[in-house]
């Protein structure tokens, strides 16, 4: 590409802009590596929930403490990627890591409050969860995670009738088909 | 009336640049210099021309031992980039 030499007229200037607008545009990566690795790390929590619940174990919760280990192998391969990839990074990738982000920060104050809200914590949970799948669906424009997030919602409202027992499960067969399907599918598209 | 168009603006890598910059948060110079088909010495001196202009910020850092440059599109450039439009619809239209 010359620099200044040619002179440009008009058209060609706005055939050029949208030719390198178009070029920047849709540069989304679909990185399926946080899809999967959350999806099984939050089916392992809730299926040893439910199971430390069964054998009346006095602390059920405490298999909640495998997200301390999640969120730092999260933050580590984040680090990783961005120095090895070049560093461009797209509106919608950023919007992107801000709402994993900020549903993360939900996830992880809500049981704190739960006397608050009559220990109905999965259901919120997978509720909000509902609303950053369908749009991260959207932003990667992949039809099976928008799909996935309405199979949030209905998990999300299904557990408000059940014991927290029951909504452990439901909470993981909604986790596998509503996060862990698409990421599948999302890794097989590479 | 024909507007005036910004002489920075008004040259095929520079315009080109700065159209791949407003669509992203930010870009590094081997992505500003694959997508723009150019070289590096030609893109070198039209990124601190923009750079000079305020139209762009740079961040030079390093990644291990290989030297890094991330270019980021500024308010000012937006607004360049905005009055430029215009002034070529100007063109258009006439």
């Amino acid at each position: 590409m010359n620099n200044e030499t040619e002179k440009l007229s008009p058209q060609q200037s706005l055939d050029l802009i949208t030719a390198m607008i178009n070029q920047a545009k849709g540069n989304v990566r679909n990185n399926s590596f946080y899809y999967l690795f959350w999806g099984w790390v939050l089916i392992v929590a809730h299926l040893g929930s439910f199971i430390l619940n069964r054998i009346d174990f006095d602390y059920p919760f405490a298999v909640w403490l495998i997200v301390i280990p999640g969120w730092i192998v999260s933050f580590l391969y984040g680090s990783n990627q961005s120095k090895r990839e070049n560093r461009t990074t797209t509106h919608l990738e950023r919007v992107n890591i801000t709402l994993w982000i900020s549903f993360g920060s939900i996830a992880a104050v809500i049981p704190f409050f739960g006397g608050y809200i009559n220990y109905q914590i999965n259901p919120i949970i997978l509720l909000v969860g509902s609303m950053a799948t369908v749009t991260s669906g959207t932003i990667l424009k992949f039809l099976p995670l928008m799909a996935g997030g309405v199979v949030f919602f209905v998990g999300g409202l299904l557990c408000f009738f059940m014991s927290s027992e029951i909504q452990s499960l439901v909470s993981a067969v909604t986790i596998a088909i509503g996060y862990l399907v698409p990421g599948y599918l999302l890794k097989s598209q590479k | 009336m024909f507007k005036e168009l910004d002489p920075l603006l008004h040259s095929q890598l520079r315009l080109a640049i700065m159209s791949l910059l407003l669509g992203l948060d930010s870009a590094d110079f081997t992505f500003l210099k694959e997508k723009t088909n150019s070289t590096a010495g030609n893109i070198s001196v039209q990124l601190d021309k923009l750079s000079e202009a305020g139209y762009i910020s740079i961040e030079k850092s390093f990644n291990g031992k290989k030297p890094l440059t991330t270019c980021k599109i500024t308010k000012k450039g937006i607004k360049a980039f905005e009055d430029y439009v215009n002034s070529l619809k100007t063109y258009i239209k006439n």
